[in-house]
């Protein structure tokens, strides 16, 4: 059984938590999921994302679960939108608890076939789009010792075909995560590489389609694949209080394929 | 925020500051809970203890086998016996506890394995030859274990939580390395849930941090 978007919201409390989810206005996606949950958890969230209809959405979608959120329009590949939504943030709550860089997109174009702009396209929005996350919440977090949940993937823990572009991006924000858990540790600002498996999202409906991804689960152990509450009860436990020494380290959400 | 209700778990320790921590937690959280230390190294042994007919029929939703080695000390300076003796409580209890344990967890139609071992294993330690190879031994047989469960769609799931020094008492605040052992419970915890039902093969530090450059 997957767990359900109450069930990770029941995992811990985030009450009075001040988040931002970028990613966050798919309609199956983790950002969103993840999202509700932690609002449910009792976080406030800021929603964040390129469309504003969407994004209006998910706060609806929050405010009617009796959460509370907020749209922010950010496309992380752009550095002075994560400096106007931090300002917003620094002027409503002069503080944040948890970022969660979400946001990201996948490619699997054998190198032979893949043009360059593919390969600085994924360090854009998978690299430094958490980096420029990571740079502007850094002072907001020192002053609440927040935390930082950079969604990886088990991509970026493995190669293979096709994995040029793609999994040395998310190879590269493993190492980006590393090294900020070590810069983080003076200011006690905690950094959490999360590694979800093979998970049914709306990117995953659109990238590689249902017939694909049925064919996937034949080879993860658990014999099936995540659905985003399962993504969303890790981050809302490792976002809590309860992981309050929990840093620098690799979470997999992954039906066992890391295992191996 | 209780999540263990009806849940039925077994920790496998001596009684210990970190194993009534976990105890605690647990108990906190809804569930079921006992201690039980089996000193000895046989099968027999852990087979009347955990598969009896007894404890099959209370049934058995959650493991919890605390399996920190001690170090051994200077490789010169320890001797085949003690490094033996080591292996031999922590590494080879560890299996015993794994063979029967997920026997009596596949009988209650399913649950959470949770071994507790040391994070020595992934950096090496001076001193600790024997901790690094049993923890970092029992590292990859829980990996196999949850491999083994997850292929016979058991509902078993085999996860382990590789902790730092555990410090107990209050403290305002922890070195890297150190954790509290209300740290490890709440990690416990989560992965004995239901919310976890997708994790298993995970190996979790939980160790603030120790384990990076610094």
């Amino acid at each position: 059984m997957n767990a359900t978007v109450s069930q990770a919201a029941s995992v811990a409390s985030l009450e009075g938590k001040i988040a931002l989810i970028t990613g966050a206005t798919s309609t199956f996606g983790i950002g969103r999921i993840s999202a509700r949950s932690m609002a449910m958890a009792g976080a406030y969230i800021f929603v964040t994302g390129r469309d504003p209809a969407k994004g209006a959405d998910v706060v609806a979608e929050i405010a009617a679960d009796g959460g509370k959120a907020a749209f922010l329009r950010l496309d992380v590949t752009i550095e002075e939108e994560w400096a106007q939504a931090m300002e917003v943030v620094r002027q409503k709550f002069g503080r944040l608890d948890i970022l969660v860089n979400n946001a990201g997109n996948t490619n699997s174009t054998p190198i032979e076939e893949m043009p360059l702009e593919t390969v600085w396209y994924m360090i854009h929005l998978n690299i430094e789009g958490a980096f420029l996350g990571q740079t502007y919440a850094w002072p907001l977090l020192k002053k609440s010792g927040g935390v930082i949940l950079d969604i990886n993937s088990g991509a970026g823990q493995r190669g293979a075909p096709g994995g040029t572009a793609y999994r040395s991006s998310k190879g590269g924000l493993l190492g980006l995560s590393r090294a900020a858990a070590v810069d983080g540790r003076r200011h006690g600002i905690r950094v959490i590489s999360v590694h979800p498996g093979l998970t049914w999202t709306s990117g995953m409906e659109r990238v590689r389609g249902r017939a694909h991804y049925d064919r996937d689960v034949l080879n993860v152990p658990l014999g099936r694949g995540a659905e985003s509450a399962d993504v969303a009860a890790a981050l809302v436990y490792l976002a809590s209080d309860d992981a309050q020494h929990i840093t620098g380290i690799e979470y997999n959400i992954d039906g066992g394929s890391s295992a191996r | 925020m209780a999540k263990l209700i009806g849940k039925t778990a077994l920790i496998l320790s001596t009684e210990t500051t970190l194993s009534r921590s976990v105890m605690d937690e647990i108990e906190k959280a809804g569930a079921d809970v006992a201690i039980l230390d089996v000193p000895e190294s046989s099968e027999v042994a852990w087979d009347r203890e955990l598969l009896s007919p007894g404890r099959t029929q209370a049934g058995m939703d959650v493991i919890i086998n605390m399996c920190i080695p001690d170090t051994g000390g200077a490789i010169g300076a320890v001797t085949l016996a003690d490094f033996r003796n080591i292996l031999k409580i922590s590494y080879v209890r560890t299996w015993l506890a794994l063979k029967y344990g997920i026997q009596a967890l596949r009988a209650s139609g399913g649950g959470s394995f949770i071994n507790i071992t040391s994070v020595a294993g992934r950096h090496g330690s001076a001193g600790a030859a024997a901790r690094c190879a049993a923890s970092h031994g029992i590292e990859l047989m829980t990996r196999s274990a949850a491999l083994e469960c997850a292929g016979k769609q058991d509902n078993v799931r085999v996860n382990a939580l590789l902790v730092g020094d555990v410090i107990s008492g209050y403290h305002d605040t922890y070195a890297p390395g150190h954790v509290s052992p209300k740290d490890v419970a709440s990690a416990v915890k989560h992965l004995a849930s239901d919310a976890a039902a997708y994790i298993t093969g995970l190996i979790m530090p939980v160790d603030n941090g120790g384990g990076l450059s610094s």
